[in-house]
């Protein structure tokens, strides 16, 4: 192993983001940087009313808007004390898993199969076909698919009618045998390479797949099968974030430990599909199976919709109204990378005091950087060639699906 | 043809957006190869003939970026609110208050816009099958470019009238009152965000119907409409009588905030030894209808061409100044000046030197057996019998205390406080008399 540099430049990953290799002295050192500008949502948003954070919020990133929007909502409703009714959960919890199959799809056709093996045009018609159905039923209940502007603190300004939630209920069920043979393509043709995770500490919200949220705090999430109940005063104690000199972006730990949050940890946390002792060793044990987890939770979470849609039986949300006028509110949601948090602190004139996003790339950058260092050790005592190692750790970086959009929404707020 | 599909600063959202079965027909069907597009993991060539950038300008990077972007692509299109407006993160401010993120149009040139937060996919896609079919998308102009107004100047022979339609702000005040006047020469062209206020194929005015009662000058809050402003008119003839009409005088000590009395003082020291205050009204006989101007005169003629009616023309001495409220007058009369103008004189006095006048050597004859009415149906009464007193048919609304050669008023300028105002000092002056 000589000294040497190497800059990977990662295509196929929202938002650019580059991969540095140092190898000195016999030590593999991983720098997973973000490359776009930073943006500085949580400035933008303080100072303003707090019926702009949603709307400013959802603009973080187009691919997961209606997580960031959900979650922006969900936040001031806790600040200002507002307990939305049954359906009004209901309904936004079906328009964020929603959005996560429609993620999931992109990434598993567009951006992570193509790294296994050549595509069948067929496969490739059927998710497009899938995805078309869920973005038309996005359309139908929240307006469009990002920048989705539904309902606002308190509840839903679009109105919600017995067609629109049966033509979504149509829509899934359609969608169902498609998603279906995509996963029997993913869990018969996908191979993962093996490698072993060297920190398997997840973290999932443990109300996760029932609710991507339980209505009001606090929250429970799930550590390798601890629990934590976190709420607004002490989120900072095990949420540690920290800028690094050469990302755009911040990386975060919790607990001081480096941990990955996403479809493959709320398949570990809350075991809601019973799965083979075999794969669920894989599912543990190896970071390429986020694939295999995103396509099962595809399956699942189309059936959850229905189901969901279905126990409304064409009641209609209302509104809520605060109950008071400033306080602190966080919220913590699954959104499709994984954990979403947003804080906001209003004043008593319900402006914006002070807000704080973490969002899941930011979450599981240190453990991108921590699983590559071990997979190039890997590799090197198995002596590979150095293009295919590249390969390799390409693809693992982008099995954990970062998105960076979301990552550089932030810097420090003076 | 090739395609790149590029993203500077943004949240991805519009290319992720129309990521779509149709796109990728409308690609196959008219040949065309996606060159570069990092999300989908194609980076075939750096050579390419579209690109389709979204997101923002934010950092030197971006810019320098760009700029490469424009030099290898023929057509270069703008994706979403951040590329064709900056975005949200436009709303933070950096270095000289200026914002840090900026729209790719202020970097190099860009052919089309396409606007939304996110896109419209079709509207898009209907663009790029225009692009790729090498059409010109003329129709679709408004949508995809930044739209620039028509800037024009519309004027006479003697440039008195002029409209500045850079100036104008299109709030349509002109257009009103120009129907008012029966005129109907200013009116909108165009249509959406290029909408202007023209005459007829910005014709100029003395080819229309424009009469030159000067009320679009007077209600302009813009100054787009305005007539040749001449106050060394005055000048010319120093030392000569000066004839003014009581609504001048009225609206001048409105507009000033002055007494009446402080006018003629300050008419004294512009150096008027004779002040007359006159009105043409003065030399009507019982028994006919009279036109106040050449305009009410041309309404008049052209709704009873069968009447017979008379002008109203001022006897001012050729070598005197003729103070009117009237643009048509000032027009009309070589010696004649508005109160606008007259205003801008009055304005240079310092106002401590000006004291109040009581005695005056002033001859005027105002006559109670004239009937002013400023409603043509009350001259269609006054055609049909026989009259013991003259009708003056006078068409500003308001009289002529609001006519088109009213001063600037400096006070409250809702249009019925200053009439109020001006009618009460009109009131007083005639009553003191």
């Amino acid at each position: 192993m000589t000294n040497s540099r190497l800059e990977l430049e990662l295509d196929r990953v929202a938002g650019e983001s580059k991969v540095n290799v140092y190898l000195i002295n016999g030590e593999v050192r991983v720098e997973y940087a973000s490359q776009l500008s930073e943006r500085m949502f949580e400035r933008l948003v303080t100072g303003r009313d707090y019926r702009y954070a949603p709307y400013i919020a959802a603009r973080i990133c187009g691919v997961c808007s209606h997580a960031h929007f959900w979650a922006s909502n969900l936040a001031i409703e806790n600040a200002l004390g507002i307990e939305v009714d049954e359906v009004t959960a209901i309904l936004r919890d079906v328009c964020n898993k929603l959005q996560i199959v429609e993620n999931h799809l992109v990434y598993l056709i567009f951006l992570a199969l193509p790294d296994y093996r050549e595509l069948e045009a067929g496969i490739v018609t059927k998710a497009i076909r899938a995805r078309e159905n869920i973005k038309n039923s996005l359309n139908t209940l929240c307006g469009r698919l990002s920048g989705p502007q539904p309902y606002m603190p308190g509840g839903f300004i679009k109105e919600i009618s017995l067609q629109h939630v049966e033509k979504t209920i149509k829509l899934m069920e359609e969608s169902v045998p498609l998603v279906e043979e995509i996963l029997e393509y993913v869990l018969s043709k996908v191979n993962s390479p093996s490698m072993s995770d060297p920190s398997p500490v997840y973290l999932a919200l443990s109300t996760f797949p029932e609710r991507s949220v339980p209505s009001k705090g606090p929250y429970i999430l799930v550590s390798s099968g601890e629990y934590f109940t976190i709420n607004e005063d002490n989120y900072l104690n095990y949420f540690n974030e920290v800028k690094s000199s050469y990302s755009n972006s911040k990386a975060c730990t919790f607990n001081g430990k480096t941990f990955f949050v996403g479809a493959r940890a709320r398949l570990l946390a809350n075991k809601y599909v019973e799965l083979n002792s075999e794969l669920l060793e894989v599912l543990r044990c190896n970071p390429y199976s986020n694939i295999v987890a995103k396509a099962i939770e595809s399956r699942y979470l189309l059936r959850d919709i229905v189901y969901k849609l279905r126990s409304i039986s064409g009641k209609q949300p209302r509104r809520t109204p605060p109950s008071r006028k400033q306080g602190k509110g966080l919220s913590v949601i699954e959104a499709p990378r994984g954990l979403l948090i947003h804080f906001y602190e209003l004043d008593e004139n319900s402006r914006i005091k002070s807000a704080n996003i973490i969002t899941p790339t930011v979450m599981f950058t240190k453990h991108v950087e921590a699983s590559a260092e071990a997979l190039i050790k890997q590799l090197y005592s198995e002596k590979n060639e150095e293009n295919t190692f590249t390969k390799y750790v390409e693809m693992l970086v982008r099995s954990y699906d970062p998105c960076i959009p979301c990552a550089v929404h932030v810097v420090k707020v003076p | 043809m090739k395609v790149a599909f590029i993203s500077l600063t943004g949240c991805e959202g519009c290319l992720y957006n129309v990521i779509n079965e149709d796109l990728f027909n409308l690609l196959e069907k008219y040949n065309a190869e996606l060159v570069d597009w990092r999300l989908l993991g194609i980076r075939k060539s750096n050579e390419y003939d579209v690109a389709v950038v979204e997101g923002s300008v934010v950092s030197d990077e971006n810019a320098e970026r760009l700029k490469l972007i424009r030099e290898k692509s023929k057509v270069l299109i703008a994706l979403g609110a951040c590329a064709t407006l900056g975005g949200v993160q436009a709303g933070l401010y950096g270095e000289n208050n200026k914002p840090r993120s900026t729209p790719l149009h202020q970097h190099v040139k860009v052919d089309y816009f396409v606007r939304g937060c996110p896109v419209k996919t079709s509207e898009f896609l209907s663009l790029l099958e225009l692009v790729l079919k090498g059409v010109k998308p003329r129709v679709y102009e408004r949508r995809f470019n930044l739209v620039e107004r028509p800037v024009f100047k519309i004027s006479d022979r003697d440039n008195f009238l002029q409209l500045d339609s850079s100036k104008c702000i299109v709030c349509g005040r002109c257009i009103e009152v120009c129907k008012t006047m029966k005129a109907s020469v200013l009116n909108y062209v165009n249509r959406g965000i290029t909408t202007l206020v023209s005459t007829p194929y910005q014709d100029p005015f003395d080819k229309t119907n424009c009469h030159y009662c000067g009320l679009c000058v007077a209600y302009c809050p813009a100054g787009a409409v305005t007539y040749k402003l001449e106050p060394e008119r005055l000048r010319r003839n120093k030392g000569a009588e000066i004839y003014i009409e009581p609504e001048a005088l009225a609206s001048l000590a409105e507009a000033e905030n002055l007494d009446v009395g402080q006018v003629f003082a300050a008419l004294r020291l512009l150096g008027y030894s004779r002040i007359i205050v006159y009105s043409n009204t003065t030399h009507v006989q019982p028994g006919r209808i009279y036109a106040k101007s050449p305009v009410e005169y041309q309404i008049l003629r052209r709704t009873y061409p069968n009447l017979s009616v008379e002008l109203l023309v001022p006897r001012i001495p050729i070598n005197a100044i003729y103070v009117t409220q009237c643009t048509a007058w000032r027009k009309q009369l070589g010696n004649s000046v508005t109160t606008r103008e007259l205003q801008l004189l009055i304005r240079s006095i310092p106002r401590d030197i000006l004291e109040e006048e009581r005695e005056n050597q002033l001859s005027v004859n105002l006559d109670s057996s004239v009937h002013v009415v400023s409603d043509l149906r009350e001259v269609e009464k006054a055609m049909n019998k026989e009259l013991d007193h003259a009708v003056v048919y006078s068409a500003c609304p308001g009289g002529c205390l609001m006519g088109g050669g009213q001063p600037l008023s400096l006070g409250d300028n809702a249009l019925h406080a200053v009439y109020e105002r001006r009618a009460e000092i009109l009131n007083k002056y005639l009553r003191s008399r």
